[in-house]
Formats: C-alpha cells, structure tokens, sequence
C-alpha cells in the first residue's frame, strides 16, 4: 500500500535534517529541498492525495528511487509552526522506514544539533564513548575559562 | 588544559532524547550552555545540575 501518514517531528533546521539524512545514507544528492510543497508519488510514478485532497506535498524530498525497490516518495512537510512532518506511506513503514527510523533520524538531528551549538560556545569537542546502556556520550571542554 | 571543566551529554540513539551533566560546572557561562542546548527544539532534553533552578531546568526541557 502506499497510503500516507503522518509523523510529527521536532525537526526545525533544514541543514540539520539534511545532515541526519546524509549520516543515515541519504546524502544530498537523494534529497530535494524546495521553498514550496512539492508533489510526492507512489511506487507508479502517480501523484498522491492521501493526506491532502489537493496532493500529498513536502519541502525536503527523498524519491522513491532512492529509498527502495517498491517503494514510494518520503517526504518532509514544514508546518505553520516550523516543525517538519513526516510522510511516510504504509509500504515504505514495513520496510523499515518506520518510528523506530525516525528515532534514528532524531538522534542523528539531536547529535549534529549539539555539535553545532556547542561550536558556537566555544566549547572543545573531546571524543565521543559508547555507553553501557547502548547511549552515545559527547564530551566537550570548556577551556573558555 | 588542566582545570578545563566537562561537559558530558549523553544522547539515546533511538529517540534523540539527550542529557547535559552539568554537574558541578560553575559560572555564569551554565547559563549560555542550557539556553544554547535548549535552542535545539522540543527534543527532551534534561540538565543534570542539582543546584541549577527548577525553573531553568523546566524551560529547557520545553526547549526554551
């Protein structure tokens, strides 16, 4: 099936989400950014409206080319609020691009996010540590003094 | 670089959901360091620093 729905994100920050995507193997040359909605398709190449009657529409884009096999356009809707939803259809979700996908996604946007405002502190980068409990640890010396 | 304090944030890879151990950091500059982690959005973010306001702690949780 590739009926749409619809996943609030926290996703603010276009460059961040690109980055995310790029570390999760969608570099930026499999992804569209637009200024306005464009259409997404299905796995037949058809227009969508699954989630709006006047075309399932997004600002940042992965083609079903690049996503799989059968798969069909994922996409990233900014909303009056300036948090991007995403599109996911039904098909695409029992491939793996799923909750758990974007919790990825998330973490890949939250690690990059942090690296950045950390940069803007002044604060050193010192490595990371993989963690017991399968969590990622930053750490960053504060040598402002 | 001796004396340079931590910064430790630990970040869940399945949620994004992160923590920023301030613990015993002092000055000012705690200030800047939670409103710039908070910047990043509604992700949940928690502020290990016991002696840090109740009410710091809760806007960066809301991601002031």
């Amino acid at each position: 099936m590739s009926a749409y729905s619809t996943n609030t994100t926290q996703f603010k920050d276009c460059k961040l989400l690109l980055a995310a995507l790029a570390e999760l193997g969608f570099t930026s040359d499999m992804v569209e950014v637009h200024e306005t909605g464009k259409q997404l398709f299905d796995y037949h190449g058809r227009a969508t409206h699954y989630t709006d009657e006047a075309g399932d529409k997004a600002h940042v884009i992965i083609r079903r080319q690049f996503v799989g096999g059968a798969a069909n356009d994922i996409g990233f809707r900014k909303g009056s609020d300036g948090h991007y939803e995403a599109l996911l259809s039904a098909y695409d979700r029992s491939c793996g691009y799923n909750e758990a996908w974007l919790g990825k996604l998330t973490a890949a946007y939250a690690r990059t996010a942090i690296m950045q405002k950390a940069q803007k502190q002044g604060l050193r980068f010192a490595g990371t540590v993989k963690l017991a409990n399968g969590k990622t640890q930053l750490r960053f010396l504060d040598v402002r003094g | 670089m001796a004396g340079a304090k931590v910064i430790k944030i630990d970040v869940d890879d399945s949620t994004g959901e992160f923590a920023v151990d301030l613990t015993g950091y002092q000055g000012q500059g705690c200030d800047a360091i939670i409103e710039a982690f908070g910047e990043i959005g509604a992700i949940q973010t928690h502020v290990h620093k016991p002696e840090y306001s109740a009410t710091a702690t809760k806007q960066i949780k809301q991601g002031a």
